[in-house]
């Protein structure tokens, strides 16, 4: 796979991707992914709504930046997608959407 | 001090390449570094026979050397047969039949004497302005110390005794990474194994080539292992344990640790560039640094002997004191305020003797991560202001070595001291405000004004995960003329006057862990594995037995809020744990999505857990307890070195209370080849134990004392002990000599580090029948041994039995 290019931080999420079936497989399973790689015995992927903010939310989960990066290190491991740049990842992490957007957006570009 | 080439090597290769080199480039200023000390001797190595004629032809006529290989070197006058006389004699080789040409072949090659040409070549490569720096390793070895004295640590004469304290995250880790790849060569389904004896066998391994007798502890402490193992020889050689410490720093690249730290995005693809505004995480590096402590040469620095060269004895450096402190906040990396960096640097110079105003220059930890800088710098500048000594980190030149990297870079750190000058912090570039202070810049002007050691202390900073924080100081001569620093305190002995008493002890099995663990624990702590569920639950299992036995005790029990800060009025409680194989739950894992999957992965924070200390981390964070931290491996007598260390801690002051315990996990699939791995046959060996034991050690309070706590080699491992004592062998000491008087003999043998903590603990409980001796049923030894021979002994006075 071609290196991923470096986003800036400034794009704003993708919403023409918002909609399919194929986003919506991908936020279900990010559900799965986040309850399970940060060991959230309290809370089931069901709960996790598609808008909520994940990190440092202060909310019903209290994701910190490790937990960032290791759900980045997941996604990497299942999607081959890596969110490596700082700046990326803080619009990449907003949400379950955004996460599915970014993923979605990468595979676009680089099928 | 700048060169455009560095050549890393004066052997044959390193000085045929610089003196070509510098023959087709005379602009091109060269330094090669090597080992040995020119000259080197002669007729000790021959060059290889590949190197005939061509290599003849390299030397003689590309090099230029034809002179000194005509004049020097043998000519070869190839293949030749020697006939046997007659009368079967053959010490004349003159007189006997001969077959082979009779003149020398007209492309010649040399029989080349690799040392007289090694130090032609010196010779050639000087004059022709390339810098060469031998006797490179001889010169670091003899570097610091109370003191540093470069001759070689061997058990000397009477009354030396010399100690070996190690500082590995990953010890031999590596062979387990080369092993899993060649077997997967002839089986891909291969598992991992990466239960090989622990990090305790470089200590063991250490101390076997030196035929040391002292203690030898490993300290698996992450980034801070061999700092916390300098910190740790100062206390040995105060409390008299050694006259001599050998303190090496260990670490070696392996796969795990290289994607271990790529995962956490914590690696820089640029050079590293410590607290520059650009930073973005170290490079990592691997090496040994060693550093020789005496504390006879002190004492006879002390005594009188002039300081300075004159003196053959006389030290280079001498090591004051040290800190270590625990960051509970995070299991990566301190607190970015800076406070326990602070905290960690007052302590190292009031043990040290010294104020702030002492310290003429900081060796910084200066990993080049965001949180690290920040909080370095904050609390470089809490403790000293703005006008703070001179600080640089050494890996933006080196890269980080890792538990290695407290030895190497005060190694590192003090030859620059000693050659004049600060070293610069290579890579950094544009300070960050957020910081608000600078390291020194890396230019020639550091080099001047020449840096003078009779003047002022030395710092030296290590931070690692699982929180750990430690510094020491050292001194280019005694402080005060002796009089100030711990340099010249007395042997403290290991028992002093006022006895040390267990207060409390635990013991718990793995089988429930899961359930104990969330009935006292809850759900607060997430993605931690059953070894440090066992450690945390057998830890708060002992408090509250001391509580219980001791309600005056100022412990806090109950379940907390791990992100509530510890309570000041907290005593100062140290944790101090053994281990003999680590958290392999943890590596096992980690080593097959690295080795064995086609794409390496690991989870970061899978990767940060498996850490040594991270179980020691996990403990001090459930139960607030803000001391210090200490993690040691020592094979089968792990326990009983924990337990040396708190026991040396509490006599030294350093802490109030000492948590001691002993935590192992195994994989009851791979039993039959751990036993092999230790040599032991399964029939004779019996289980190896997984769980976790606990002891409270303190001053005040009732219940039975520690009468001693010796790790070290002697001749007989009953020696000493009380002839109506009952005697508990360990794991390692079936078939031991003194096996007659052993008045229990275990069901089985339990080939664990944490099996001598859980049967001490069932013994003090009264929970294991123990057939006493019926001379003196109060007191209690606890004997054991590791497979190459390091002894332990651990002795108690137990008011009344069993209760």
């Amino acid at each position: 796979m071609p290196p991923t290019p470096p986003l800036t931080g400034d794009e704003p999420v993708r919403t023409d991707l918002a909609d399919t079936a194929e986003i919506a497989a991908l936020k279900t399973r990010l559900k799965q992914l986040i309850v399970e790689v940060c060991d959230l015995a309290d809370i089931s992927p069901e709960d996790i709504t598609d808008d909520e903010r994940l990190i440092r939310g202060g909310g019903k989960f209290d994701l910190g930046s490790l937990d960032a990066i290791e759900i980045s290190a997941a996604i990497d491991k299942e999607f081959g997608v890596r969110i490596e740049d700082l700046s990326a990842a803080k619009v990449a992490f907003r949400s379950v959407s955004s996460l599915a957007a970014h993923i979605a957006s990468v595979r676009v570009q680089s099928p | 001090m700048n060169y455009d080439v560095v050549v890393l090597g004066g052997g044959l290769a390193g000085l045929t390449l610089a003196l070509q080199l510098k023959r087709a480039r005379p602009a091109t200023t060269v330094l090669v570094v090597e080992k040995k000390a020119h000259p080197v001797p002669e007729a000790a190595h021959k060059v290889g026979e590949s190197s005939v004629e061509i290599g003849a032809h390299y030397f003689t006529q590309v090099l230029g050397l034809n002179d000194h290989f005509r004049s020097h070197q043998l000519p070869k006058l190839g293949l030749r047969y020697f006939f046997d006389p007659v009368n079967g004699d053959r010490s004349d080789l003159p007189a006997r039949t001969e077959l082979g040409g009779n003149s020398f072949f007209p492309t010649p090659s040399f029989q080349i004497d690799r040392g007289r040409l090694e130090n032609h070549l010196g010779v050639e490569v000087r004059a022709l302005g390339v810098d060469l720096f031998d006797g490179a390793v001889d010169e670091a070895i003899g570097m610091a110390g109370p003191c540093l004295d470069g001759r070689p640590a061997l058990p000397g004469a009477t009354g030396d005794r010399t100690g070996v304290f190690v500082g590995t995250t990953g010890g031999f880790f590596v062979d387990a990474d080369i092993e899993l790849h060649e077997r997967r060569k002839t089986d891909p389904a291969a598992a991992p194994w990466f239960g090989q004896p622990g990090v305790g066998q470089v200590a063991e391994r250490v101390r076997a080539h030196l035929g040391a007798t002292g203690p030898a502890v490993t300290f698996s402490m992450a980034c801070t292992s061999s700092a916390a193992a300098v910190a740790s020889a100062a206390v040995h050689l105060r409390a008299g344990t050694c006259t001599r410490a050998v303190v090496v720093g260990f670490d070696l690249l392996a796969n795990m640790t290289v994607y271990g730290f790529r995962s956490l995005l914590l690696v820089d693809p640029n050079p590293c560039r410590p607290f520059d505004a650009a930073r973005a995480g170290p490079q990592l590096g691997e090496g040994c640094g060693v550093l020789v402590v005496d504390a006879s040469a002190s004492r006879r620095a002390d005594a009188g002997a002039p300081d300075g060269g004159a003196d053959a004895g006389a030290p280079s450096f001498w090591l004051l004191g040290s800190a270590n402190r625990i960051d509970t906040s995070n299991l990566t990396g301190s607190a970015v305020d800076g406070s326990t960096v602070e905290a960690v640097i007052r302590g190292a110079l009031t043990d040290s003797g010294v104020g702030p105003l002492d310290v003429r220059t900081i060796k910084a930890h200066g990993t080049g991560t965001v949180d690290n800088d920040l909080a370095e710098g904050r609390g470089i500048l809490r403790a000293f202001g703005s006008r703070h000594p001179p600080f640089a980190s050494l890996k933006g030149a080196m890269g980080h070595t890792l538990g290695a990297a407290g030895a190497i870079e005060a190694v590192l750190w003090l030859a620059c001291l000693r050659a004049g000058f600060v070293p610069g912090s290579v890579g950094f570039g544009e300070a960050d405000p957020e910081i608000a202070v600078q390291p020194n810049r890396c230019t020639r002007a550091t080099v001047d004004p020449p840096v003078d050691l009779a003047l002022g202390v030395h710092l030296f900073n290590s931070f690692g995960f699982g929180g750990s924080c430690v510094s020491f100081a050292v001194a280019g001569r005694p402080t005060g003329d002796g009089s100030a620093g711990r340099a010249t305190i007395p042997s403290v002995p290991v028992l002093g006057p006022s006895p040390i008493r267990v207060l409390g002890w635990a013991r718990v099995g793995s089988e429930d862990v899961e359930a104990r663990h969330l009935a006292t624990f809850g759900r607060g702590f997430r993605r931690i594995g059953s070894y440090v569920k066992l450690a945390q639950v057998g830890a708060q299992a002992c408090l509250r037995s001391a509580k219980e036995r001791q309600p005056a005790l100022p412990l806090q029990i109950g379940p907390r809020d791990p992100d509530a800060a510890p309570a000041p009025e907290a005593p100062n409680i140290g944790v101090y744990m053994g281990t003999g194989l680590g958290n392999t739950e943890a590596a096992v894992p980690l080593g097959e999505g690295i080795i064995h999957a086609g794409r390496p992965w690991c989870s970061p924070m899978a990767f940060a857990g498996s850490v040594g200390n991270a179980a020691a981390f996990y403990v001090a964070r459930s139960l607030g307890l803000a001391g210090s931290n200490v993690t040691v491996s020592q094979e089968q007598v792990s326990f009983e070195a924990a337990l040396l260390e708190a026991t040396l801690a509490l006599r030294a002051g350093l802490v109030d209370l000492a948590l001691v315990g002993s935590v192992d996990v195994l994989d009851p699939t791979r039993i039959e080849e751990y036993l092999a791995r230790l040599g032991v046959a399964a029939a004779e060996g019996g289980t190896p134990a997984a769980g976790s034991g606990w002891v409270l050690l303190g001053f005040e309070g009732s219940g039975p004392t520690l009468d001693e706590v010796s790790v070290g080699v002697v001749g007989d491992l009953l020696d000493g002990v009380p002839d109506g004592a009952t005697v508990l062998p360990g794991a390692g000491v079936k078939d031991d000599a003194g096996s007659a008087r052993l008045g229990y003999a275990p069901a089985e043998t339990r080939l664990c580090a944490s099996a001598a903590a859980l049967r001490i603990v069932e013994v003090l409980d009264g929970t294991e029948p123990v057939a006493r001796s019926p001379s003196d049923a109060s007191l209690l030894a606890h004997v054991n041994r590791t497979a190459r021979g390091l002894t332990a002994r651990v002795r108690f006075s137990v008011p009344s039995c069993g209760q």
